[in-house]
């Protein structure tokens, strides 16, 4: 159905348009693509990126591990733990595993450790989908085999951390005094987070070469460490840029929540640099994991308030006035039936906004393609990376027919609109009826928006939900979101989901907001109310308040923050008394060696 | 704790309880309910005779006992260190528990139907007119969370005359809903009533009815005069209790050392694991630094000496302490809320673990019978050094230098 209205919408608007709207991002609002993707796999890739400056391509897993004939897809299904275990015994840095039984311990080991099943299935005869960041040389590995799997999470992230000026992430000049705690391809000591991952790495040769990389023996390294190396020794060398179609440059393309963009950047600096070396490994990537999701979810909810906003006054809200989505936090994780309750209802506010994404990105589209030929605004020359905020603001201005140029478009919006209403009037009868409406919605952009936006079908309006739920880490054991089937008369209906905190997310965010701006790193005494206000303002977790337009008991909010002081006690991450509020404190658990 | 550090007592309570029954005016400020025409329904007076200093209470075994009962709830919700208990709730919570919210007039007029008995009003969640942190936090410690066979089956069908008629009373149409409020309410009472000796009786047991998941508070509480061959058992108990928290073979936990497992990414067939000796970790308790006043312990410290000298500690509240002294008699959970509980006790094991990064135990249902250590090893000098991962079978009974 969607590749009949397509040629429709060809035919009618110009092949060269179809392509810019049919889609379901719109990148300079949000660079990541609306789909599912797997987070826990995203670390090994910003590694790449971060020590090569440039994406990652195909390397050399599936050459490596499945020699057999066949199709990619067929021999990708053929990498499995087994196999990878049979490669690695032939090596001479193992000793002891050819038995059955030690190759079926080294194959546990590395599903332990190291590589995950794809769906997450047990056994060792399953394909292998993901590599873990257990070290700098999981990198190495490329898992899953394209990047673009990871639906561009990567490349923002570098983006963001990298906190470039250009149109693409280049690596850092050597010797250039402004570095900043992310440098692209220079040392691995200058990067922060590739600092953390690269115990016993040292380069012999010119930095873009990729066997450039060497392990030193002499370094110390855990069982899971010098499993991952091991592995990668195999392959010989890092993957190689991409080839073909796509891009080799990572593009300086960041969400237009600037302020969240920037708070994530901030966050992941401050906790890589005072924490990689204080957590037990396990712990920290954990928590790592939990701060790119509670990041993540402050940009994704921002955009999304911030695109509504731009939808209703054509403005993108200035940095100061940018906040993300406020929702409600069950700290029961479910437990307690009424806060479960009142955070699926707080969830579900916001999962409507995303619904309703899909047709103001479909305006977005439509206004971007219309705009960027007209010569006037052509000779403008407005930036569009790395924060397209200038730009959508003149969209907003075309849109809401304040712009000079606004008639010009929409004109042409109703021209083409009209045509598009007769060549669908057959087929798609409701697209048309809405193209025709201008009664209801007398803006043309808008009526094409709506009309076109339920033609892309399923897959192209976008798994939005798909990509909520992996932000959030939906059903992980270290996510922000539960997912729960409802049924009512045996009917099973629409899955509902509430945010919660899992152990590792309050590990991260109290050992994260204990720590003092500024190069040096200090811990700081802070008061669990001021703590409590801070995740409220910086990722809109409501705990002990309603957010705006809820309306829930204090007994259940008191309830609520009762539930959290308590787990933080259990997790020794709190301190005090109970009749002074003002003495209830946070404490961290790794307590911070200053650095010299 | 006394000032010596040698006992715990309890004379700050006894003389707070015998100051709010009127101290040395007691006898005086009672004798009137003795000839009272509401006595037999009033619930002040049916706790001033368990509770009252003598001579307003009659029995002297039956009052201490009563009141140990009622001290030791009290202790648990210190020690659960939920909240600090100020003298300010400490009393107001007495007053609640022992002398209600109603007047003598209520009683008189026959308004006091409402009236519910002092075990209820110390233990039921939803007692009338219930305020304040201890008595918020004293509700998880109610013997009527917890079940004998015995003893709920003689509170059920007493054998005494008045009991049966109470019984038939209740009649055999008695819901279930109704059975199991007089349950919760009888087990409360009987908490506070019954000898020890009388719970021996019924259940064989002398410890069968106490507070719920306070087996183990009485250790927990002794902690702080406790000897140290006394500690050193308990630490080997909370050890045993820590590795039953994951599920390992019986390879491993029939070693002498202590066996805790590594949490892989994905579930594997093969079980990993670290080993520790038990002689390097120790008890001891967290008390103020203040001798001046009286004090009671709220945490115990399980303290792992690594290898080169470093120290590692564990916190343990009651809750946690009552849990992992569970585990180690076998008993299995099954209650997902105690996720939490145990969020801190994985972190304290995640470091140990990783201490012994280079070097772990696995054992494959493969090869039931042998059990294989993993590590890192570095092999040859200088230029030609390598670090080679190994692996060794092992004879399950081969130890760890215990």
């Amino acid at each position: 159905m969607a590749s009949d209205a397509r040629k429709i919408v060809e035919n009618v608007l110009s092949p060269n348009m179809a392509r810019d709207i049919w889609s379901a991002r719109y990148e300079y609002a949000l660079p990541i693509s609306s789909n599912a993707f797997e987070l826990s796999a995203v670390l090994p890739a910003v590694l790449y990126m971060f020590r090569f400056g440039q994406r990652r391509g195909r390397g050399q897993f599936l050459d490596t591990i499945v020699s057999d004939e066949g199709t990619r897809p067929q021999r990708r299904r053929k990498a499995t733990v087994e196999r990878v275990a049979r490669m690695l015994v032939s090596s001479s840095d193992l000793r002891g595993f050819e038995g059955e039984v030690e190759q079926a311990v080294l194959g546990d080991l590395l599903l332990c450790f190291c590589v995950e099943n794809a769906n997450r299935r047990e056994g060792r005869d399953q394909q292998i989908q993901r590599v873990a960041p257990a070290h700098y040389f999981a990198s190495w590995v490329d898992l899953p085999e394209s990047v673009t799997a990871l639906r561009n999470v990567p490349e923002t992230i570098v983006a963001m951390l990298a906190a470039q000026s250009g149109d693409s992430v280049e690596p850092t000049e050597a010797g250039s005094s402004k570095t900043g705690w992310f440098p692209v391809a220079d040392k691995f000591e200058k990067n922060t987070l590739l600092h953390a991952f690269s115990r016993g790495v040292v380069r012999s040769g010119k930095r873009a070469i990729q066997t450039s990389d060497r392990f030193d023996e002499h370094e110390p390294v855990g069982v899971d460490e010098l499993l991952t190396i091991r592995l990668a020794q195999q392959l010989k060398a890092a993957p190689d840029r991409p080839r073909g179609n796509e891009t080799r440059k990572i593009s300086n393309q960041r969400p237009i929540a600037e302020r969240a963009a920037e708070e994530f950047s901030e966050d992941i600096r401050l906790f890589v640099r005072a924490y990689a070396e204080l957590m037990p490994r396990y712990a920290f990537i954990d928590t790592l994991e939990s701060c790119m999701t509670v990041g993540m979810t402050a940009i994704l909810t921002s955009v999304v308030d911030m695109l509504f906003s731009w939808s209703d006054t054509g403005t993108v809200p200035r940095k100061h006035e940018q906040a993300p989505a406020c929702i409600f936090v069950d700290c029961s994780n479910g437990m307690d039936s009424k806060l479960r309750n009142v955070a699926e209802q707080s969830l579900d506010d916001l999962m409507r906004r995303v619904e309703r994404l899909p047709e103001v990105l479909m305006t977005l589209r439509l206004l971007d393609h219309l705009s960027r030929y007209n010569s006037r605004i052509k000779k403008l020359n407005v930036r569009k990376r790395p924060y397209a905020t200038e730009w959508l603001n003149l969209l907003g201005e075309v849109l809401h027919e304040r712009h000079q140029e606004a008639s010009t478009i929409h004109g042409r919006m109703e021209d083409d609109g009209n045509q598009l209403a007769e060549a669908l009037e057959k087929e798609y009868h409701d697209a048309a009826a809405v193209l025709h409406d201008d009664e209801g919605e007398p803006n043309a952009i808008r009526r094409a928006a709506a009309a076109l936006t339920p033609l892309l079908g399923y897959r192209l309006r976008g798994n939005l939900m798909g990509m909520v739920d992996s932000t959030l880490q939906t059903g992980r054991p270290n996510g922000l979101a539960r997912k729960r089937v409802k049924t009512r008369g045996g009917r099973r209906r629409p899955d509902v989901r509430s945010l919660v905190v899992s152990d590792s997310t309050l590990d991260y965010l109290v050992h994260r907001h204990l720590l003092r701006k500024g190069k040096q790193l200090h811990q700081r005494p802070l008061p669990f109310v001021a703590f409590l206000r801070t995740i409220r303002e910086r990722y809109g977790l409501y705990v002990d308040a309603a957010p705006p337009g809820m309306a829930i008991s204090n007994e259940l909010l008191q309830a609520n923050r009762r539930i959290l002081e308590r787990r933080l006690r259990d997790l020794g991450l709190l301190v005090g008394v109970n009749d002074a509020e003002s003495m209830k404190r946070l404490r961290a658990r790794f307590k911070l060696v200053p650095e010299v | 704790m006394t000032a010596d550090g040698k006992a715990i007592d309890t004379g700050f309570l006894d003389s707070l309880v015998d100051a709010l029954y009127g101290g040395a005016r007691a006898e005086e400020t009672w004798t009137p309910c003795r000839t009272c025409s509401a006595q037999d329904r009033c619930q002040v007076f049916r706790a001033t005779r368990y509770f009252a200093p003598l001579p307003v209470a009659h029995n002297e075994h039956v009052q201490r006992r009563a009141r140990v009962r009622l001290y030791d709830a009290l202790q648990a919700v210190h020690l659960r260190g939920e909240v600090q208990i100020t003298v300010r709730e400490l009393r107001a919570a007495l007053v609640y528990m022992l002398f209600g919210v109603h007047f003598c007039s209520d009683y008189h007029v026959g308004e006091q139907d409402a009236a519910v008995p002092y075990w209820n009003r110390a233990f039921d969640p939803v007692s009338p007119e219930r305020q304040g942190e201890v008595l918020r936090e004293i509700v998880h410690f109610d013997p009527a969370l917890e079940a004998h066979p015995h003893i709920d089956r003689a509170l059920l069908h007493p054998p005494d005359s008045a009991a049966q008629a109470e019984m038939q009373r209740w009649g055999a149409s008695e819901r279930t809903a109704e059975r199991r409020a007089r349950l919760a309410a009888e087990r409360r009472r009987a908490y506070f009533e019954w000898s020890e000796r009388t719970i021996e009786q019924v259940a064989e047991r002398g410890d069968a009815l106490g507070l719920a998941q306070g087996r183990h508070l009485r250790a927990f509480r002794d902690l702080a005069t406790m000897d140290d061959d006394g500690r050193a058992e308990l630490a080997r108990r909370l050890c045993r209790g820590i590795s039953h928290l994951e599920a390992l073979p019986l390879q491993a936990t029939e070693r002498p050392g202590v066996p805790l497992r590594i949490t892989p990414r994905t579930p594997t067939e093969t079980t990993f694991w670290v080993e520790k000796r038990a002689a390097d970790f120790r008890l001891e308790v967290e008390l103020p630094r203040t001798s001046n006043v009286d004090r009671l312990h709220r945490h115990a410290l399980l303290t792992y000496r690594y290898h080169d000298g470093r120290k590692e500690t564990l916190r343990l509240g009651a809750e946690l302490w009552h849990l992992l002294l569970e585990l180690e008699d076998g008993y299995q959970l099954g209650d997902a809320a105690t996720d939490d509980t145990f969020a801190h006790l994985s972190i304290f094991v995640q470091r140990l673990v990783q201490e012994d990064e280079r070097r772990m135990i696995a054992w494959s249902p493969m090869a039931e019978d042998t059990i294989y250590d993993v590590s890192a090893e570095l092999e040859g000098e200088a230029a030609d050094a390598r670090q080679r991962l190994a692996i060794t079978p092992r004879r399950p009974g081969a130890g760890h230098g215990e």
